[in-house]
């Protein structure tokens, strides 16, 4: 048996096919999808226009003299200023700068607009922009608050400088601040990739070793194997390990490989090994029902790609069904891959292994309720 | 004529009588259809969770300015751990949470957003991050009033919003430069993330067809055929034109599903038809060199789900190219047909642009495609000759 298993596991290692579905294909995914693309980042010194009005109003001093000033100095945007607002314009659509900021002249109720001039279709250049607008209409509408209301309490006092209570809120520090936390949803982009892309191929690297027995049975070396003093469940017992093996060897390259080339994080390692054991003991049961059904190697390899693509789409390889409701939620489930995913999610916060429990949990019986049919079936190809 | 039509008909009962083809022609695409579906379509609102102990004014001022967009939907959430779960699998799009820092003066209201891997979230975090900044110099300006004029905090807050509610105001607009308008609601990019799942399905299907003319040759097919009187050129056209077929069959079962049963709006549908049966065209002719050169089965279709995922995924299939930097961006349009798909998909469903902007997306994949099956051909031709 051990023979059988050494020289199936070399002979699959020699074979290129094995080799593009099992390491070359979701690491060159892995690589473009987690490394090379890094996902929305704004970025820096992102170049503005500003337009003002004449004459100059104490929102578009605040603008140039107070908050472009703290824009240059920590590198967020730089304003540079256009005589009219056709002349931004042009500049937006020439991709000059990424957006202009037009401030109006108050109307005669002193009302004002700050208009932002965005581009076509960049929601993210765009952003900045926005929210250089609305920090200065925030920080002018309390200005007119303060002064309003100093007047309001003391009708009689000298009424307070403008200037000095643009200066005092703008110095002052912020008691509501929104900070960005968007690595601690769980996986980083580069893990959640490196997790879907490897377990998608799992599923085929793990037919090459089983899928061996077809084409044995077809060419004729399963026939003299037997004639061998050898049992079909040792013939059997070692193809499965190949599999196995094989599927064993695929993610851990690629988890390695994650981990050193696109820096993914994957969390407890313990918690790691036993999703992955559990992980392929479910790919190799699928592709033990799938030899036990087909008739020909052509039949079980087709159907062994059916499987994978379907479980691949159900399970979240490409997109997550779990936003879709509570039916989306409950076939997503259906699939050994969104296990795999959950349970990398529940270590992703440097929780401990035993995290990992339930997803291993639903993995192992998954194992058994597609394996064993599976392996009473497959007897059936290795009888004599 | 005659030849290649009946060359098709063969391939095609040859593909209808094997099952496993019916999944790969009708099954997957349908499955595509409906995952599509269940993932992009229906409820269109960006699904967002609260977790908000703190709940004083800034908070509940936060919460009703995202709410009154009318673009996202709101759901309190017991702890962050949930909320940090339900992000990372996608159940929602994003999120916060509500922490406090200090304390009497130096109290803050911290408002931590957790984003979700689509993007969707995005513009709901820039009205959060408005509307705390309006809170944030709201109480600011009751500190200074406060410390002015010696009134208690309550006075000093009332008196702040009837100076807001009375004195004049500034307003920010947005105004998009260009003659069309830009798209950016959420049924839009709900839509470009169909249009880029549309792209990838549609070619990697297409490739899937390869083992199909790989199996021809192998089972002598191919070789019977050139023994009757047909000529080369009209067995490569018999060929090329079932893999195409074949090809439109599994594109339109994809668009027309995802059209009619889950109403996703393609703006200008016969530019998104037009650009399907381009896609097509190039997937058939990569198909048909990848059949013609391959040596087995296994092979071919592991070259073609890795050329189909990498192009995809180098495409911005898998990750919008909006976030690609400007090089990869380059390299994604001179060796992907995905990039000019999307590409062409991004300019019609966000940027507003009509039929005319996807012509060069039109005309550039077509002239690959028929470039691909040419040389394909040619590969093909001298095979054939050989036998």
């Amino acid at each position: 048996m051990f023979d059988i298993f050494v020289r199936d596991i070399l002979a699959r290692l020699r074979d290129r096919s094995a080799l593009i579905l099992g390491i070359a294909a979701p690491l060159v995914l892995i690589l473009i999808l987690g490394g090379l693309a890094p996902g929305p980042d704004i970025e820096k010194d992102q170049p503005l226009g500003v337009v003002l009005p004449a004459p100059p109003t104490a929102v578009g001093t605040l603008l140039t003299d107070q908050v472009a000033p703290l824009l240059k100095q920590e590198r967020i945007a730089v304003l540079t200023e256009y005589p009219t607002q056709e002349k931004a314009a042009r500049a937006v659509e020439d991709e000059d700068i990424d957006a202009a900021l037009i401030v109006g002249v108050p109307d005669a109720r002193g009302r004002q607009t700050i208009t932002v001039l965005a581009p076509n279709g960049h929601p993210i250049d765009t952003a900045v922009a926005i929210g250089i607008a609305d920090g200065v209409t925030a920080q002018a509408n309390a200005v007119t608050s303060v002064v309003g209301a100093i007047r309001l309490l003391t009708p009689d006092a000298a009424p307070p400088d403008a200037a000095t209570v643009s200066a005092q809120l703008a110095t002052a520090t912020p008691t509501v601040t929104v900070a960005n936390d968007s690595t601690s949803g769980g996986l980083t982009p580069e893990t959640r990739v490196a997790a879907g892309m490897a377990t998608f191929f799992l599923f085929f690297t793990v037919q090459f070793g089983l899928l061996g027995l077809l084409y044995e049975r077809r060419v004729g070396t399963l026939a003299r194997l037997l004639a061998a003093p050898i049992t079909p469940r040792q013939v059997l017992v070692a193809k499965l390990l190949v599999s196995y093996v094989l599927g064993v060897l695929s993610m851990t390259v690629l988890i390695v490989a994650a981990r050193l080339i696109i820096h993914a994080h994957f969390g407890s390692p313990l918690g790691v090994a036993l999703l992955v054991l559990s992980g392929v003991a479910a790919a190799t049961a699928t592709v033990t029902l799938v030899v036990g059904v087909a008739r020909t190697p052509e039949q079980a390899g087709m159907a062994q790609s059916m499987v994978a693509l379907l479980l691949g789409i159900l399970g979240g390889s490409f997109f997550s069904l779990a936003r879709s409701g509570d039916f989306g939620a409950a076939i997503t489930r259906l699939a050994p891959h969104y296990w795999f995913s959950e349970g990398l999610t529940r270590i992703s916060g440097g929780q401990s292994w035993t995290a990992v429990a339930g997803p291993v949990g639903v993995l192992l019986l998954f194992t058994v309720v597609i394996g064993v049919p599976g392996l009473i079936l497959a007897r059936r190809t290795v009888k004599p | 004529m005659n030849a290649v039509l009946a060359i098709i008909a063969a391939n095609l009962r040859r593909m209808r009588n094997d099952r496993s083809n019916i999944f790969f022609v009708v099954v997957l695409p349908l499955l595509i259809v409906v995952t599509l579906g269940l993932a992009f379509g229906g409820d269109t609102n960006v699904k967002l969770g609260v977790v908000d102990p703190v709940r004083n004014t800034a908070t509940r001022d936060v919460r009703a300015a995202i709410s009154g967009t009318d673009e996202a939907a709101a759901e309190t959430l017991p702890d962050t751990s949930r909320l940090r779960h339900d992000v990372a699998r996608g159940v929602l799009d994003g999120g916060w949470y509500v922490t406090r820092s200090g304390a009497g003066d130096d109290e803050t209201t911290v408002i931590t957003w957790v984003s979700g891997t689509t993007g969707n979230d995005i513009p709901m975090q820039n009205v959060a991050m408005s509307a705390a900044r309006v809170a944030s110099d709201r109480a600011e300006a009751v500190r200074i009033v406060t410390r002015t004029t010696g009134a208690d905090p309550a006075a000093a807050t009332r008196a702040v919003d009837r100076a807001s509610a009375s004195g004049p105001r500034v307003e920010r607009a947005t105004t998009t430069v260009g003659s069309d308008k830009a798209n950016e609601d959420s049924t839009s990019i709900r839509a470009v993330l169909a249009g880029s799942q549309l792209s990838l399905f549609i070619f990697l299907t297409s490739l899937m067809g390869a083992s199909s003319l790989l199996t021809s040759r192998q089972y002598g097919v191919t070789r019977r055929t050139r023994a009757a009187p047909v000529s080369v050129p009209q067995i490569i056209a018999g060929e090329a034109l079932s893999r195409y077929i074949v090809a439109i069959i599994q594109a339109a079962v994809i668009l027309l599903g995802s059209t009619l049963f889950f109403g996703i709006d393609w703006h200008s549908p016969l530019a998104v038809i037009l650009l399907c049966a381009a896609m097509a065209l190039v997937g058939s002719g990569i198909a048909m060199i990848l059949g013609t050169l391959g040596r087995s089965e296994q092979q071919v279709n592991a070259i073609s789900l890795l050329a189909g995922l990498a192009l995809a995924a180098l495409g911005g299939s898998m990750q919008p190219l909006e976030f690609f930097p400007d090089v990869m961006r380059t390299v994604a349009f001179c060796v992907t047909p995905h990039a000019w798909m999307n590409n062409a998909l991004w300019r019609i469903l966000i940027d507003g642009k009509g039929f005319s902007a996807a012509v060069p997306a039109i005309l550039v994949l077509s002239a690959a495609g028929l470039v691909l099956i040419a040389v394909a051909s040619r590969l093909l031709a001298r095979r054939l000759r050989a036998m």
